[in-house]
């Protein structure tokens, strides 16, 4: 209080001081040296004023602690502001929001709801300028948890929840995944000493298996009139399989070149490999793990590191899903357009139908969405199975929440901050965070939630939104949309997933489909023709130690730098040499070995763990 | 006589074509912006050049849905007026009194402001010293920060020495002092550079949305944020963006490129409103014997 | 006795000149301090392990670790400097060119057709570089682009071009289109310093019989200088920083090698992967660089001109 009123009065004085000046009778008395001396040691102050406070938060922190212990009600009687910063839609300004979801909440919980709305893109320097000025929300997202969390921690800014969770998170406590997701934020890579700090939302799974968030995706109604040609590895036929659309239909309706594949490398590092890092492990049963710098992979099968590393292996998941765009290239089935243009240029083009072959899943909706506008259409994008090998991560499986939130140890209200993370967390609120309230989209028959033909029909936009509540929280909410409910059986998002949503989307092309694989259903086909079809990754790394994040750093520069010009090579001989140079460029100035032994050592160290999560992941089934 | 005449028309045409051969290359891409704000997403794609195709106003609808914009446009007119008046009287003021040869040790304290270009501390402390002294939240973030700038004063300053000193040297002779020199001599004859400063830090203002999105937080910021800031959360989306928010990003609507065009538009159309009004100041010349006279 | 009385009195006339103009001066200088040097505190950043919400004084004291990093991949390091002193000097070069440009529209004689020019050339700059690298990609780089079509057309390819993604010219592609973009924004400070020139001097330069060139060379010329040496000045001592989001957004996979400079590098290293301590060391690396190019530069034009302009 004292500090903003100093501070206060000293934006006052700045502006009267101003103002006196441009009225021209400034009559301050101390001299040009002074000036500096003075904002040394406002900045000193300043300095005091922050420790300060954080001293204030320590203390704060111990105080409600105690106060736990002797509050008893779990209903609230005092209605209290919340400042929540979440990954929620921006259909309204920050602040209260006036849709019925948010009066739900607010009226359940007897608070109010004061949301903001961020991103990923510039949440992380904003976090952090207020971390440093100790003035956070009382919910709010980390963009970067492994990072973020220790900083937090060092900070003491953030609120152990552990002592929190039987009086506030009952529903959390009693479902079996939310265990699962405490057990996993308390393990050592998540939290330092068994506490639970982080706060995991959007467990469960994104889809119910038909649009895999990465997944090999083609156009099956060509595939099919190409006569279903021969598809039994990935790296060779698949090209040819391309060919052979492209061949059928060389042209899109309105007059575009189609080809085989496209990407966004325009977009540079990171992002505009996107496609090296997710085009072709999951597919294998893989996972490509961002934070080592992709030098190890993780089985997603049995949760096992793999023994080699990725990024010197020539024939390791990076370096095969960086042939495969080559030699795409080189038979001219590349967009060459792929080199510079970005992910929203793709994804019209996606949309238009100039490519035959597709990774990303929730693009492949969108573009599925726009296929469907036609009368009678057939052009259709489907995942397929496995090819030539026995295991996918098909069947996403976030046990940790795909999303993280801490409470601050600032808050003055950690109850009711508590409260607030289990209400969201439960299945029923995730349905009501993806359809809206029940009996306006969706009513309860038989016992089993059951769209309405409406809600079928309407677009999922903005203004929906704002009237309906219907996907405002879909990110701050405890399940992914493809999520079962095991109350009913019925997945999360009734508009996607639910029977009456699928029937209306089965067309002639996804019968086919099915029939080609001679099952009722696509998840079916899925299950029959992959033996592991489900993610079991339960490795997690927190900040590396020492040197390593900054050689991991290096190597992701280097390698985002080099990496497209392997893609560009123009024949066989000409690609290995420029793989051949980066590996051992990688190897001689990166660290590369070092930072995939750190990596593989650190993940067999967590055997136990894994073990623990698998089985309690295991008993959800 | 008459031939060199004609060279130099020859020439003339030259400088005119080749002028307005660079204007169209720069006029064009706004009619471009302009065209395919009102084309459907699948018509930019394939490249729309001349005239809107597949017309839609889808863009400028969505523009209008966004929260919050009438406000915002108010905020961001109010910054641009009064961070503009603010940092024009600030800096011009300082360069007159930096240019005033009895300022003692006037190289230091002229080299202490230039300094100020170079020296960046990090935005944490930059954001610390502004939540200090009770900027958060506060609509003067938007035009303190900005009221004296090392460029502008340079470029005043650079300008205020150009006019012949005996101007202010006989005014000083008339007893008129620092303040009256000041809007009497320099302030007219320096109309030009002036002018320059006003576009500069009007666009610089109209155009700005950090310091929105950095020092605009939470609820006491309702109100507060400018135009600027809420057309970049809508663009940003596709800018800058990472492998987890993507994979996140199912069902979350992207903006299209005609929304980006569409938002462009609209913020360039104000400062082509009043930029013509300025040059008139930049361009036309000042007779100096009219002032002495 | 009066001659000297008088003095005295001048003198103390003109110190109390010096105290007030100093007064006046001290909000302002009050403000730049309040804004660019109170928060210099944050230097101390990098000399320790730095976590923000934690105090300096508890952090550990590293030293020069992170400018030592800033060495240490010498390679990586060499890269970004060759890119940005390259980019720069070619930047550098261009910077005669706005001059130039004030100097061909001040002798238009239509002045409509002149206020039509410079408006229109201004609008680049206020287009967005998001926008930009939208226009470039559509207009000339993508596979059916205008530029393209065009040229196929006429003949003159029959591959398509993508100048986006030419490594080759890439450094020139960017020159390039940061002078298109900035050229007629920029002219208006020639502009009006051409408006400055007292026009007597043309008057009595017509009277004289000179033409046209004679009086641009003689006249409008040597008017512009101070402005363009200032200019000049402030784009040497900038050379490490050649802005941010141009390359940021116009740079992709195949040009990385070339468009890499110190901006992207240190919001890359630093600021991307939360290193606050090494972004902080970049930074004031650049600072420093940054006053010594300063000064030299400033030396240099004492030197050669036999003027200081700072």
């Amino acid at each position: 209080m004292k500090k903003r009123l100093v501070s206060k009065l000293l934006a006052l004085t700045l502006a009267v001081s101003m103002l006196g000046s441009l009225a021209a009778c400034g009559n301050s008395s101390s001299s040009g040296g002074d000036t500096t001396d003075k904002s040394q040691e406002s900045a000193a102050k300043e300095e005091d004023a922050g420790s300060a406070s954080e001293a204030d938060a320590g203390a704060g922190e111990e105080e409600t602690d105690t106060g736990t212990d002797t509050a008893a009600a779990p209903a609230f009687e005092e209605r209290v502001a919340l400042d929540v910063v979440a990954f929620v839609s921006d259909g309204e300004a920050d602040g209260l929001r006036t849709d019925p979801v948010s009066k739900y909440i607010e009226d359940s919980l007897n608070i109010d709801l004061y949301l903001t709305h961020v991103t990923e893109a510039d949440w992380p320097t904003q976090l952090s300028a207020m971390m440093a000025d100790n003035d956070l929300p009382d919910i709010f997202m980390l963009s970067d948890p492994t990072k973020q969390l220790p900083m937090l921690l060092e900070a003491n800014s953030v609120l152990n929840l552990s002592p929190y969770l039987e009086q506030y998170a009952p529903n959390t406590t009693s479902d079996p995944a939310g265990e699962l997701m405490i057990a996993a934020n308390t393990t050592t890579a998540n939290s330092p000493d068994g506490n639970l700090y982080l706060w995991g939302m959007c467990k469960g799974s994104w889809d119910d298996g038909t649009i895999p968030t990465c997944g090999h995706y083609v156009r099956w109604d060509l595939y099919k009139e190409a006569g279903y040609p021969k598809l039994e590895n990935f790296d060779e036929d698949m090209l040819d399989v391309m060919q052979a659309m492209v061949d059928l239909e060389p042209e899109t309706a309105d007059g575009q070149k189609t080809y085989g594949i496209g990407s966004w490398f325009g977009n540079g590092q990171d992002w505009g490999e996107w496609f090296f890092i997710y085009g072709m492990a999951p597919q294998e049963g893989a996972s490509l793990i961002e934070t080592t710098g992709l030098t190890l992979a993780i089985s997603t099968v049995d949760s096992t590191p793999i023994n080699s590393n990725q990024l010197t292996d020539p024939d390791g998941y990076f370096w095969r899903a960086v042939k495969f765009m080559n030699k795409a290239n080189q038979r001219g089935l590349l967009d060459p357009d792929s080199f510079t243009q970005q992910s929203d240029v793709y994804e019209e083009n996606l949309k238009a139908g100039k490519y035959m072959f597709n990774y990303p899943g929730w693009m492949t909706s969108n573009a599925n969405a726009e296929f469907n506008k036609t009368e009678g259409n057939l052009k259709t994008f489907i995942s397929i199975p496995a090819v030539g090998v026995d295991s996918e991560d098909r069947f996403g499986n976030m046990y940790r929440g795909e999303r993280q939130y801490v409470v601050s140890a600032a808050t003055e209200n950690p109850e009711r901050c508590v409260a607030l993370l289990d209400f969201v967390s439960t299945h029923d609120f995730s349905r009501i965070a993806w359809n809206g309230l029940e009996g306006n989209f969706w009513n309860v028959e038989d016992g089993k939630a059951v769209p309405t033909d409406e809600y079928l029909t309407v677009t999922k936009d903005n203004a929906l939104g704002v009237e309906t509540g219907v996907n405002v929280y879909h990110h701050f909410c405890g399940y992914g949309n493809g999520t079962i409910d095991p109350e009913d059986g019925v997945a999360i998002d009734l508009y996607q997933f639910s029977q009456k949503a699928l029937d209306t989307k089965m067309n002639d092309t996804v019968k086919d489909f099915c029939e080609h694989y001679g099952q009722a259903s696509q998840a079916d086909v899925y299950r029959a023709e992959t033996k592991n079809t489900t993610a079991m990754n339960f490795i997690s790394f927190g900040e590396p130690e020492g040197d390593m994040s900054s050689y991991v750093n290096e190597l992701k520069a280097y390698r985002g730098k080099n990496v497209f010009n392997c893609v560009a090579a123009k024949t066989d001989e000409e690609f290995e040499a420029a793989r051949d140079k980066m590996i051992e460029e990688m190897k001689a100035n990166y660290h590369v070995d070092e930072i995939f032994e750190y990596f593989y050592n650190e993940a067999l160290a967590q055997a136990d763990t894994v073990e623990q999560l698998a089985a309690m992941q295991n008993a959800i089934k | 006589m008459n031939k060199k005449k004609n060279k130099f028309s020859i020439a003339n045409i030259i400088n005119i074509l080749i002028l307005g051969a660079f204007t169209f290359i720069c006029v064009y891409p706004l009619w471009y912006i302009f065209i395919n704000s009102f084309s459907s997403p699948q018509a930019i794609n394939r490249g729309v050049y001349f005239v809107p195709q597949e017309f839609t106003l889808e863009a400028y609808k969505q523009m209008i849905d966004i929260p919050g914009l009438t406000s915002s446009i108010g905020i961001a007119f109010a910054r641009t007026i009064i961070g503009t008046l603010l940092t024009l009287i600030c800096c011009s003021f300082t360069a007159y009194l930096l240019s005033d040869r009895d300022l003692p040790k006037r190289k230091l304290i002229y080299r202490f402001f230039i300094l100020t270009m170079y020296i960046n501390a990090g935005f944490i402390p930059y954001y610390l010293t502004i939540s200090a002294i009770g900027l958060k939240n506060n609509f003067l973030v938007y035009v303190l920060p900005a009221a004296v700038q090392a460029y502008f004063i340079i470029l005043i300053k650079t300008y205020i020495e150009s006019i012949p000193a005996e101007l202010v040297e006989s005014a000083e002779m008339d007893g008129a002092g620092l303040i009256k020199i000041y809007y009497r001599i320099i302030l007219p004859l320096s109309k030009p550079i002036l002018a320059c400063i006003v576009v500069f830090a009007a666009v610089n203002q109209w155009n700005a949305w950090a310091d929105d999105m950095y020092f605009m937080q939470g609820r006491k910021a309702n109100g507060l944020h400018c135009l600027q800031y809420l057309l970049y959360t809508k663009l940003q989306s596709n800018v800058v963006n990472s492998t987890a928010g993507a994979a996140a990003g199912a069902n979350m609507a992207v903006s299209s490129n005609s929304l980006r065009m569409a938002m462009s538009f609209v913020t360039v159309i104000p400062i082509l409103c009043v930029y013509p009004y300025m040059q008139r100041f930049f361009t036309k010349g000042i007779m100096l014997g009219a002032v002495k006279g | 006795m009066t001659g000297t009385a008088g003095k005295r009195k001048e003198l103390t006339g003109r110190q109390k000149k010096k105290i007030k103009l100093i007064l006046l001066l001290l909000p302002f200088m009050l403000l730049i301090s309040v804004f660019s040097y109170a928060p210099l505190f944050g230097w101390s950043y990098a000399f320790v392990e730095f976590s923000p919400g934690k105090s300096v004084f508890d952090s550990d004291f590293v030293g020069l670790k992170y400018f030592q990093r800033i060495f240490s991949n010498s390679k990586d390091f060499m890269l970004v400097m060759r890119n940005t002193l390259s980019i720069s000097f070619l930047n550098i070069c261009c910077s005669v060119l706005p001059a130039m440009f004030a100097i061909a529209i001040s002798q238009l004689r239509n002045k409509r057709y002149a206020k039509i020019i410079q408006t229109g050339t201004s609008i680049p700059n206020f287009i967005s570089w998001v926008l930009v690298y939208s226009i470039v990609f559509m207009l000339l780089s993508s596979e059916d682009s205008a530029l393209n079509i065009i040229l196929k057309g006429l003949g003159v390819i029959t591959e398509s071009v993508n100048p986006l993604g030419n490594v080759k010219h890439a450094w020139a592609m960017q020159v390039a289109i940061g002078a298109w973009k900035t050229l007629g924004y920029n002219a208006i400070i020639y502009l009006s310093a051409i408006s400055s020139i007292d026009q007597e001097l043309y008057q009595a330069a017509e009277v004289d019989g000179a033409n046209t060139w004679q009086k641009i060379l003689h006249i409008t010329v040597p008017g512009l200088l101070s402005t363009f040496f200032v200019l000049l000045l402030l784009a040497i001592s900038n050379m490490l920083s050649n802005g941010f989001e141009q390359f940021w957004l116009l740079g992709n996979g195949m040009t990385w090698d070339k468009l890499e400079v110190f901006d992207t590098y240190v919001y890359r290293m630093g600021i991307k992967n939360m290193e606050y301590s090494l972004a902080t060391a970049m930074g004031m690396f650049k600072s420093i660089v940054s006053i010594l190019l300063l000064t030299f530069a400033n030396w240099a034009s004492k030197k050669l001109r036999g003027d200081s302009i700072f």
